[in-house]
């Protein structure tokens, strides 16, 4: 009787999931295979399935568009603006968390405040200042206006404060620097919140497209999604090539996600203090 | 721990030397003996374009050795915040090409250099480029850019589709009845096959497809001194209903999305004589162009589109090597060799009667309607407001096309507000 | 020692305030001041207007639109991704064995450009072509004409909203419960609780916290979102997806009107800070 249920329950659970990622899954299936079609069948089914194995595609969107070279630039900017993240929340965090200070609470206001700042308001007069700084065309320009978060230290923040004082007491009595404190117990400690930040700062750099198109200029260094962009313009759409070069541009990133999510998952469980 | 720490510092490390080593990298080149340049092309021609483009770039570097020019693409609609943010900041490239479109404003920023003195006057810089194409250009008697290609649209119709539904593939309607007519019995055919495909997503893609419309049945868009509407008129109604009812009345039609003609799945479309090479390349279907139709009684017209090169003011060895480009780039055999490439119209008739040109067209028969009709293709408001005036415009036609206004309230609804929108800048 | 620990904290703060005043606040305010000008952008003077553009800004009715747009996007996306991402963890939960493809495929999405996958959506959408309408002419449903048709257009880009995202909530949801105390919830298999109450009374309760994060996080990327929609509709047809980011790109940096564009950003910054901050008074008198 137990057991029925549980294969009921199991059966049940199968098939919704199995709905909904199929319905996740078809853009992919469609990417995939119009990827994969001469030109001239792009419009014509199957659209699932690849019948055609048209390897040209990938050929010619390579040639354009050096994608291993942007995945480069892609990395490099999502791991330092996630590291650049990470590092001024956890300080600026624990700050808000365990000292008082003048200003502390008009301060603490207008961090938060910024969070509801329209980002494309912000382009012009940011490029501006970057121009200022001589950044323009250099990936410096993508990290570094990006390397805080209001968000960041807010969440750090929720998390440092259930983290007991006696902590960093201890630590402090070993000699440690305020600083080292943040780093080696406060930051270990608020694992699940620092991985939460990473992943979303991770993404937000990712995904982001209008301030790299704005900042950069030279092909070498455009980032992934610029890449892609190119592959649609006024003058018609390639849609196989745009696929391919699509396929190219998420391919490794899935890829990379699967043989990693097992330690994200981890790093995102609350594992440090619960246990 | 422990290793969080390690792994964490050894991001940061890579980072760090990421960062360096890339900002070096693309740190504008200083040379100082022979003082070679290297100067930027910001455009928005991609695919086929671009590689035609690049090719004839490389052409120029080898014959001018001391300048690299470097073409940079990007999407149509990014290149105009690139450029916004650029001459705000004063980083803009040495060289661009824009849309038409943009110019009147694009004149205004004080960054454009003058090629009327850079070239030896405006005469001498401009020889036979037609004088209609010259308009985007000329702001205060300087000339500040040049026409880098020209186009317009005809209609494309599919010839499939002509014959499936029992139409002559090879005579393609001349008139808006036979057009409507076409239409009507293409849709016949069933499985949400359009008769004709109407741009109605509101911008300038709306305005400058439903144009030729207005000017063909006699109404006009505005006025001489571009201070007032005109299109509010008994011709302009009756434009907007010929499209009006071929959407509503005889369901030839659909308002939505475009693309419908490129899947094989509209019998006909207005576009542009880019598409030819596409089409030719790509499409599932057999195709073929077509002047115009017109209304009874109406005149021919179409809209001319197109490209404006320019240089900007920088230093001065890069300046002298972007009007360098400009002039090689604007002169008749490359520009021959470039409209082979691309299908874009001739810009002069020293062009348009070069023997290239003359081969390719015979070579390529779907280009002919597009030659035959250039000369009749009218230029669009060139001033600051217009792409206000354009949005405004099409925003208060979208309704219609969907039946949610009449097309008398329609227009008088634009007529306000390209007023207002007309005071805005 | 007050002064000490003044400095401490300064010190402190100082990275993420040094970039907060130097990338956000300063162009913010230099934004403000581009609001009472009619400049384009490119112009090389900047004409002052005084409160022009707020004035017609009131009187926009796609103003108004756009901000009711903005609203219901961002809600739904934001509660239907949570909720569906919380029952999606729910079944990883108890499916351990094959969570990892599953975790997978939904994350793709996440991953994915937005520029690449508003391209694709945009053929899935296709009436005639598109899978999607295939497959309900297939079933004799109703195959919307999705992205051309006023009343859908908003559900498709909600739909894409909602897949781009909910791979972000089903992880965080997932790394949550899986550490959840075990222990608990054998107890209470013990006493005979029943799957729904368990659900009821214990995850739900004890994923309040995630589902805050979630939630925030989901409503900080919804109420932004601009990429896909700007593909795939640019916010029509007929304004019924013009959303709020998209409303301001579009007047700044297509229609050449920055000053009104900076208009429309302070006054939405205005609007949002003012409804958060009217939230916390309520919440906070509520408590006290």
């Amino acid at each position: 009787m137990k057991s029925t249920k549980k294969l009921l329950i199991k059966v049940a659970d199968h098939l919704t999931l199995i709905v909904i990622s199929s319905v996740v899954i078809l853009p992919f299936l469609w990417m995939i295979t119009t990827s994969l079609k001469p030109p001239k069948l792009a419009f014509s089914s199957p659209y699932l399935i690849p019948t055609h194995f048209y390897w040209q595609n990938f050929v010619n969107a390579w040639q354009e568009a050096p994608f291993a070279r942007y995945y480069l630039n892609s990395i490099i900017v999502a791991i330092s603006v996630t590291f650049g993240q990470v590092f001024t929340s956890a300080l600026a965090a624990y700050a808000f968390d365990r000292f008082e200070f003048p200003f502390k609470r008009s301060l603490w206001f207008t961090l938060l405040a910024s969070m509801m700042v329209p980002l494309p308001l912000l382009v012009i007069p940011s490029f501006q200042i970057i121009q200022n700084l001589h950044w323009a065309d250099n990936l410096a320009a993508l990290i570094i206006p990006r390397a805080w978060s209001a968000f960041g230290i807010l969440l750090l923040r929720q998390f440092i404060h259930s983290i007991p004082r006696d902590f960093d007491d201890a630590a402090r009595m070993d000699g440690a620097s305020t600083v080292r404190v943040i780093w080696s117990v406060i930051l270990p400690l608020a694992r699940p919140a620092v991985a939460t930040l990473a992943l979303f700062a991770f993404l937000f750099a990712w995904n982001d497209f209008l301030w790299p198109l704005i900042v950069l200029n030279t092909p070498e260094n455009f980032t992934v999604p610029l890449g892609i962009a190119n592959f649609s313009g006024k003058y018609g759409t390639r849609w196989t090539l745009l696929m391919a070069a699509t396929v190219s541009a998420t391919i490794p990133a899935v890829i990379a996600f699967l043989a990693m999510q097992k330690s994200l998952i981890r790093g995102l469980a609350s594992g440090g203090i619960n246990e | 721990m422990k290793r969080t720490q390690r792994s964490l510092a050894s991001i940061l490390s890579l980072a760090v030397l990421a960062t360096v080593s890339l900002g070096t990298g693309s740190a504008i080149a200083a040379n100082k003996v022979v003082k070679p340049v290297t100067i930027q092309f910001w455009n928005y021609w991609d695919g086929g374009n671009g590689k035609a483009l690049s090719a004839l770039i490389s052409e120029f570097n080898k014959k001018n050795p001391g300048i690299t020019v470097k073409p940079v693409t990007f999407p149509w609609g990014d290149l105009l915040p690139k450029l916004q943010t650029a001459i705000a900041s004063g980083t803009t490239p040495a060289l661009a090409a824009t849309d038409i479109a943009w110019m009147a404003n694009m004149n205004q920023s004080g960054k454009l250099v003058d090629l009327g003195a850079a070239l030896g006057g405006i005469k001498k810089a401009t020889g036979d480029i037609y004088p209609s194409l010259l308009t985007y250009g000329l702001y205060k008697g300087k000339l500040q850019s040049l026409p880098a290609s020209t186009n317009n649209l005809s209609l494309f119709y599919n010839k499939d589709l002509f014959r499936k539904a029992g139409l002559n593939p090879n005579k393609p309607p001349k008139t808006w009845a036979e057009m409507r007519a076409a239409a009507i019995a293409i849709s016949n055919l069933g499985n949400g096959i359009q008769g004709m495909e109407i741009y109605v997503q509101p911008g300038e893609g709306l305005t400058w497809q439903f144009q030729p419309y207005l000017w063909q049945s006699g109404a006009g868009f505005l006025n001489k001194t571009n201070t007032a509407p005109t299109f509010n008129s008994a011709a302009g109604r009756s434009a907007l209903q010929f499209l009006v009812d071929l959407i509503n009345v005889d369901r030839a039609a659909t308002a939505g999305q475009w693309g419908a003609f490129d899947k094989g799945q509209a019998g006909m479309r207005i576009d542009g004589s880019w598409m030819v090479g596409g089409y030719r390349e790509n499409a599932p279907f057999e195709f073929g162009t077509a002047m115009l139709p017109i209304p009874e009684g109406g005149v021919r017209a179409t809209n001319m589109g197109g490209e404006q090169i320019m240089a900007f003011k920088g230093k001065a060895a890069s300046q002298a090597a972007a009007v360098k480009f400009i002039r090689w780039f604007t002169s008749a055999p490359i520009q021959a060799r470039w409209d082979v490439a691309t299908n874009f119209m001739p810009i002069s008739d020293t062009v348009a009667n070069s023997t290239v040109i003359l081969k390719h067209v015979a070579s390529e028969p779907a280009l002919k309607a597009f030659i035959d009709q250039q000369k009749y293709a009218q230029a669009r408001p060139a001033i600051a407001s217009y792409p206000a005036v354009s949005d405004a415009f099409s925003k208060a036609l979208e309704p219609a096309f969907y039946g949610r206004v009449g097309v008398a309230e329609a227009l008088a609804n634009a007529d306000a507000a390209v007023r207002k929108a007309l005071k805005s800048n | 020692m007050q002064t000490r620990q003044t400095r401490t904290a300064y010190l402190l703060i100082a990275p993420a305030l040094l970039l907060f005043i130097g990338f956000t606040a300063y162009p913010f305010i230099w934004s403000a001041q581009i609001s009472f000008t009619s400049w384009d952008g490119l112009n090389a003077v900047k004409k002052f207007v005084g409160f022009q553009n707020y004035i017609q800004l009131f009187q926009d009715a796609e103003f108004r639109q756009s901000i009711s747009v903005t609203t219901i996007y961002t809600v739904s996306v934001t509660l239907i991704s949570t909720i569906l991402g919380f029952a999606i963890a729910l079944m990883l939960q108890r499916r351990k064995r094959s969570s990892a493809i599953y975790r997978t495929i939904f994350f793709s999405p996440v991953v994915t450009a937005p520029v690449a996958a508003a391209v694709v959506w945009q053929l899935l959408f296709d009436p005639y072509v598109g899978i999607i309408d295939i497959g309900l002419r297939a079933l004799h449903l109703p195959a919307p004409n999705w992205l051309s048709d006023t009343r859908w257009a908003l559900p498709a880009v909600i739909i894409v909203g909602i897949w781009k995202r909910l791979g972000f909530a089903v992880i965080v949801y997932a790394a949550g419960m899986s550490s959840l105390p075990v222990s608990c919830f054998e107890a209470a298999d013990l006493d005979g609780v029943s799957g729904w109450q368990k659900i009821r009374y214990m995850t739900i309760p004890l994923m309040r916290p995630v589902t805050t994060l979630v939630l925030i996080t989901g409503f900080i990327d919804a109420i932004q979102v601009f990429d896909h929609i700007f593909l795939l509709t640019s916010g029509g047809p007929i304004g019924s997806t013009n959303v709020m980011s998209l409303f301001l790109y579009n007047q700044g940096f297509r229609l050449f009107r920055l000053g009104y564009a900076s208009a429309i950003g302070w006054t939405l910054f205005t609007v949002i800070l003012g409804l958060t901050v009217l939230q916390w008074q309520i919440r906070r008198r509520g408590e006290s």
